[in-house]
């Protein structure tokens, strides 16, 4: 068969967008390896309808909308989830040392959902309006998430302050 | 600090940043023709499959459908042509491969569903090409909605797509009740003669 000739304008943008969904992806998941495989599958499902992206000139809301929703979909088929509240040992060197910063620990303790809620609002910084457009849910269900996020993150904080006074 | 400045800092910790990968654009190209050559190696297994499972299950049909055209009899759809979809479920194969240039697909569908319903929905179906499309033997097609659907006959009420016409094939896609909730992918995609059409759109299940 022969081989897919991407258009110019795909193999650019994935030369010069492909670092900045990586991060998104590890932020999202905090998983380096996983964040790989859930850009390589986006930029694929991406690349098969590049010419038919309903917005071309923002693609990347179409690949982080792939993006988050493999992330969610991914841990809904494997049905692996494991909600830890401590971070096991890491021996791999691409984990950052931060890794043992106790908000990301309490954010690696967070349901996906609220994680996934939490991630685009503070680090894409996107309205509750777009986040609902991006998760497919109403505005209320991302209030309701993130104020649930917070509000443990919040308690944790001060059971850890309490903690480290004793 | 409040919550909110310790959470921007902590998401947009450098720590986070991955490196390139130098090769991305070659990685992306052989992924994608990865995909498109199981697609490939599928439709042969699909058509493989029609031929076995079409006949018998169109033999059985004729009483209750309307009548199937055979082999060199023409009935052009006129532009537009609504067709229905009769639910045939013909098993667990997959009518997808390299998208073709001149067989289009376009997905017209409402943007909700709700678990435990049907979602009904309208396939453009475009034949952009100077030569006509035979359906015959009559073609799967597959619906995917999450883990909802499957692969199915079309009715074949008609023999031929002509060249540069397209028809709209009306579909039903039973959402189950456990179906899980939030956006998902719904998949659309089918073989005909030799050329694949697929097409895709997201779809909130509430």
């Amino acid at each position: 068969m022969a081989r897919w000739d991407a258009p110019a304008s795909f193999d650019e943008y994935v030369r010069a967008r492909h670092q900045a969904l990586l991060r998104f992806a590890h932020v999202l998941c905090g998983d380096a390896y996983l964040a790989a495989d859930l850009v390589q599958d986006a930029l694929e499902r991406t690349g098969l309808r590049w010419r038919r992206l309903r917005d071309p000139d923002d693609p990347d809301g179409y690949v982080r909308r792939v993006i988050v929703t493999q992330y969610l979909n991914r841990w809904r088929r494997m049905r692996r989830e494991r909600l830890v509240a401590d971070v096991p040992d890491r021996v791999d060197p691409r984990e950052p040392a931060s890794a043992e910063d106790p908000i990301r620990q309490l954010l690696a303790a967070l349901p996906r959902q609220q994680r996934a809620v939490l991630v685009l609002r503070f680090y894409q910084d996107l309205t509750e309006v777009a986040i609902a457009d991006l998760l497919g849910c109403s505005v209320g269900t991302v209030k309701s998430n993130s104020s649930r996020a917070l509000a443990k993150l919040r308690a944790a904080l001060a059971a850890q302050k309490v903690e480290d006074l004793r | 600090m409040s919550i909110d400045d310790l959470l921007r800092d902590a998401l947009r910790d450098d720590s986070y940043a991955l490196p390139g990968w130098p090769d991305a654009t070659a990685r992306v190209r052989a992924g994608i023709s990865r995909r498109r050559r199981r697609r490939a190696a599928t439709v042969a297994a699909a058509l493989a499959a029609v031929t076995v499972l079409a006949v018998p299950i169109a033999v059985s049909q004729l009483a209750a459908s309307p009548p199937l055209q055979g082999p060199g009899v023409a009935v052009t759809p006129s532009p537009g042509q609504v067709i229905p979809w009769l639910e045939r479920r013909v098993g667990p194969v997959t009518p997808s491969g390299p998208q073709s240039q001149t067989l289009v697909a376009f997905i017209d569908s409402a943007s909700t569903v709700d678990p435990g319903t049907s979602l009904d929905y309208v396939v453009s179906l475009e034949n952009r090409s100077d030569t006509d499309l035979r359906l015959d033997p009559c073609p799967v097609f597959v619906q995917q909605l999450g883990p909802d659907g499957g692969t199915y006959l079309f009715n074949c009420t008609i023999a031929i797509l002509p060249a540069h016409s397209w028809i709209r094939l009306r579909m039903r896609l039973s959402v189950g009740a456990d179906a899980p909730t939030g956006l998902q992918e719904l998949s659309w995609s089918t073989a005909i003669d030799g050329q694949v059409a697929s097409a895709s759109t997201f779809i909130t299940v509430r």
